[in-house]
């Protein structure tokens, strides 16, 4: 058997279904250990004091409101290729949570920015392109709902998020690039500025943040199915068999 | 630290409380409004005549 074969939405809606409660559970239980980590048994941090433990969630939030868009694009791409439906409806399924863990990063950042620099903002260029891409998040939810026609409102929205995937890295970067009132990173390949506990309660929290990722998506990507396939002869079979099949597995 | 110390960080437990409760209440709001949405699809199928019903696009996952 091909994995191509789940491209197709009447044979990816069932395995969704059976994979959302997994990565609901183990969403739940590293959110968790993660929280437990960062909040009861990581040290104070000897230069921010308690305020750091922001930490534990911006920095999980920033890097899938990055990831998330990365993905995006990818299925933007095989969109625009090979004109998979399946595609377009991920995108469309990813899209909203992207924009959270965007804002969230946003939110959090400027809360932890306050007590350490002094200030919730500045325009310099870490937070600006993050703001960028929480507009470009913005902008692709807006397009695909202002065209009527479905294949059109896909390819538009797959070329906005192709061409913006440029921002992403240069959010990255921009601590490197630019110098910025923004932290250069806490974590690089093979390397951490971080102690080690810390650094297991980011990852662990990145990790949850994930499974709840890829839970919310597939839900979400079930609803899409079932509202633009609703005239297809298997969603129809569906209904037959239990309308409950689709409400019930909600992450 | 234990967790009474947690919630008495004193003016600095807005700052921390105000960005963990947002995550926690954003998420939850997504979960939510996710299930209305799950919930909408369900009965719009449900309302939808049985007759109602046409072969989907392809089921090779490619559009026609």
């Amino acid at each position: 058997m091909s994995i191509f074969r789940y491209a197709s939405p009447a044979a990816f809606y069932p395995l969704a279904g059976r994979l959302i409660p997994w990565f609901a559970a183990i969403a739940a239980v590293l959110g968790a250990v993660g929280l437990y980590l960062g909040l009861v048994a990581a040290p104070v941090d000897f230069q921010q004091g308690e305020v750091y433990r922001i930490i534990f969630i911006h920095v999980p939030a920033a890097w899938m409101g990055m990831f998330i868009y990365l993905l995006m694009a990818m299925y933007g791409i095989l969109a625009l290729t090979f004109n998979t439906r399946l595609s377009a409806m991920m995108m469309e399924a990813l899209a909203p949570t992207g924009a959270m863990f965007t804002a969230l990063a946003l939110w959090t950042g400027a809360l932890w920015g306050k007590p350490t620099w002094g200030t919730y903002w500045v325009w310099d260029a870490r937070m600006t392109s993050t703001l960028i891409l929480l507009f470009l998040y913005v902008g692709y939810l807006a397009l695909i709902h202002a065209i009527e026609d479905k294949k059109r409102a896909d390819k538009a929205g797959a070329l906005l998020a192709i061409v913006g995937s440029v921002n992403v890295p240069i959010i990255y970067f921009s601590v490197r690039w630019w110098n910025t009132l923004h932290q250069g990173s806490s974590v690089n390949a093979g390397s951490s500025k971080m102690a080690s506990l810390m650094l297991l309660a980011m990852l662990i929290m990145t990790f949850a943040c994930w499974a709840y990722t890829i839970a919310v998506a597939l839900a979400r990507v079930r609803a899409i199915i079932v509202e633009r396939e609703h005239n297809a002869a298997w969603v129809g079979h569906l209904r037959a068999n239990a309308t409950g099949q689709i409400e019930g597995k909600a992450a | 630290m234990n967790f009474a110390e947690l919630f008495s960080l004193q003016a600095r437990a807005l700052y921390i409380w105000g960005a963990f409760g947002a995550f926690a209440l954003v998420l939850m709001l997504e979960v939510l409004l996710l299930r209305a949405r799950l919930k909408r699809a369900a009965d719009e199928l449900r309302r939808q005549p049985m007759g109602d019903k046409q072969p989907a696009p392809s089921d090779k996952g490619m559009n026609p």
